[in-house]
């Protein structure tokens, strides 16, 4: 299925081409006269049917060369473009997972703890304007809070990590910031859902009863239970994650992967945009295999039925 | 003798569900209470609905304006009025004009026209052909069913967002084509659906008399099937409804909503963004009003789900 899906995906992809109105070159090369387009046309394969000009990409692919881009022509191939840009989207990308994640966990407890209390309540609505923001959306309070009025964090760019821990940090907290409060809010929610329910179990009751400290009561009966449904949110939220810092490295000019997309868009670089759509798919189907392995790992029940 | 809400007969205590363990533990709270409910819980009730309340007339109050925005006496939308990035100010413009000097009052309401037009029917195109797609998956199962799965599965293997942007470079920005657009991305949560609830259905008593008396095809799926999948499908385009307002805000304020006069809240956002440092009310006013919007929008979409018991339903679906 997966590979099927693959196929589909990347032939969609190629098929754009062909829908494009007019020529990709008029994207990339402004006002040309149309006998360069022609020849542009002809030596890019275009004019060639859809299924050569797929056999014809998937045949390279599949060695591992995914072309060059059109819009940047004898500079850097797709595959040191993704080389380039994926690790400053994964640094975000991972760093806003981990920090809602750790985020999550201990707000969910303190307000799982007592039910309608008052930091449950106050958690609770902040959860619910929190997820009512989307990112390009808190990233303008954050600009103008932190960015413009305070000038705690630069506004825009990224600083590589080598020049500087410290810099590099900075540059990123931003983004960061804006897609932990996207991302962290419904963690929170399946989690608190969770431990209340898990907390009025009889197993929890008599772990309590047995003089276990309340401390281990958490950590074992019931955040380990939780965690299984946690995982499958985090796995679900992948795609917020990632559609979340496509608009955000838009938003902070940050260079990664959304950065590199939006570019592809607007020249028509379709090469580009095939490269991070296989790449991102294939990650995907990664992500989604692992979050069905993590379940062995933590319930025992599925370790036995497989 | 029986007062309203007091109870004359004692309840056995498997009727009384997760509420009699309560009423143990904390004896206080239920004192005073009627119905079997404790007083916290009452006042989380009454929180609740005046956040409810709140919600739908923030809809309703937006929904007004942007349906009567032709005839308000508001500047036009396209035409400066006046200095550009001129700050708010009671009396003349009290939201400011943009950078380029149009009014800002005005690009909010008529935005909010294009931003409930446009989710509205992508959530009517999307429900519309999900509907149809699971109920033939269901009906016909076998290769019908696996070209749907297919879809759906090609469709979410990559995220909304990025899918958006890849149709982008084809669709030459318009209503139509933005509202198409994002119909296809929340197609899958319409396919699924349709499918969960119809293969529960189709072994049903009705559907397999109605086969046995000889109706068609086209019969069992309009007259029998669609008839009981309908509401829960209808209230799932309800639950949906807010995060097609923010896949079109993001679309727009990616720059490839609707094309450029129209007035969007996206598109208001992406563009005071660029002076946030001087002028950041142009960016701050459509953020705010368009998170409140959400967040009403929310409210209401999750009294909707609890009412209609839709529960299992998440947003992220």
């Amino acid at each position: 299925m997966v590979a099927l899906v693959m196929l589909l995906v990347t032939f969609f992809t190629t098929l754009l081409v062909n829908l494009i109105p007019g020529s990709p070159a008029f994207a990339i090369y402004g006002e040309v006269p149309l006998s360069f387009v022609a020849k542009w046309d002809e030596s890019h394969g275009l004019n060639d049917p859809i299924w050569v000009q797929y056999w014809h990409w998937l045949s390279q692919a599949l060695q591992g060369n995914l072309g060059g881009s059109w819009a940047n022509e004898g500079g850097a191939t797709v595959s040191q473009l993704l080389a380039d840009r994926i690790p400053v989207t994964a640094e975000i990308a991972v760093a806003a997972l981990v920090l809602s994640l750790i985020l999550a966990v201990v707000l969910a407890t303190i307000s799982a703890a007592r039910p309608d209390g008052v930091v449950d309540r106050f958690v609770t609505v902040l959860a619910s304007v929190a997820a009512a923001t989307p990112p390009f959306v808190s990233s303008v309070f954050l600009l103008a809070l932190l960015a413009v009025r305070l000038q705690w964090f630069p506004a825009l760019g990224y600083v590589p990590i080598d020049e500087g821990l410290g810099a590099n940090i900075r540059s990123i907290t931003l983004p960061v910031i804006t897609l932990v409060l996207a991302l962290a809010p419904t963690f929170l929610r399946v989690l608190r859902g969770d431990l209340v329910s898990l907390l009025n179990e009889d197993f929890v009751n008599v772990a309590r009863s047995r003089g276990l400290p309340e401390r281990y009561v958490m950590m074992r009966h019931v955040l380990r239970p939780a965690s299984a449904s946690l995982i499958t949110v985090a796995g679900i939220s992948f795609g917020n994650l990632l559609g979340g810092a496509i608009i955000v490295e838009i938003f902070y000019g940050i260079p990664g992967l959304g950065n590199l997309v939006y570019r592809a868009v607007q020249l028509k670089d379709i090469p580009v945009l095939t490269g991070v759509v296989v790449c991102v798919a294939l990650f995907f189907a990664v992500v989604n295999t692992t979050v069905d392995l993590s379940y062995r790992l933590l319930d025992p029940r599925v370790r036995s039925n497989i | 003798m029986s007062v309203v809400g007091h109870q004359t007969t004692k309840p056995e205590p498997d009727q009384l569900g997760p509420t009699f363990d309560a009423r143990k533990r904390h004896r206080g709270a239920f004192r005073g209470s009627w119905l079997g409910m404790p007083r916290y819980r009452r006042k989380v009730r009454k929180r609740r609905k005046i956040a409810l309340i709140l919600a739908a007339s923030w809809v309703g109050f937006v929904l007004i304006l942007a349906i009567t925005a032709n005839l308000l006496p508001i500047e036009d939308i396209i035409v400066p009025i006046g200095r550009t990035n001129t700050p708010p100010h009671w009396g003349t413009e009290f939201l400011g004009l943009d950078l380029v000097g149009r009014s800002m009052l005005s690009r909010l309401i008529f935005g909010a026209r294009t931003s409930y037009l446009i989710a509205i029917l992508a959530t009517a195109v999307s429900l519309a052909v999900g509907c149809a797609i699971g109920l033939l998956a269901v009906y016909f199962e076998g290769p019908v069913n696996f070209i749907a799965n297919l879809f759906c599965n090609v469709i979410l293997s990559i995220p909304g967002v990025l899918l958006l942007l890849t149709l982008a470079v084809v669709f030459k920005p318009s209503y139509w084509q933005v509202i198409w657009a994002i119909a296809l991305v929340k197609l899958p949560g319409f396919i699924r659906i349709v499918q969960a609830i119809g293969r529960s259905e189709i072994e049903k008593s009705y559907i397999v008399s109605a086969r046995g008396m000889g109706a068609s095809s086209t019969r069992i799926i309009v007259r029998e099937l669609l008839p009981s999948t309908i509401v829960s499908v209808v209230t799932y385009a309800g639950v949906v409804l807010p995060t097609v307002m923010l896949t079109e805000g993001s679309l727009s304020y990616l720059g490839y909503g609707v094309p450029a006069p129209t007035a969007s809240w996206g598109q208001m956002i992406a563009q005071g963004q660029r002076d946030i440092a001087t002028a950041p009310w142009q960016a701050i006013i459509p953020a705010l009003v368009f998170a409140i919007n959400i967040l009403a929008l929310y409210t209401l979409s999750d009294w909707l789900r609890v009412k209609v018991g839709l529960k299992s339903v998440e947003r992220t679906l």
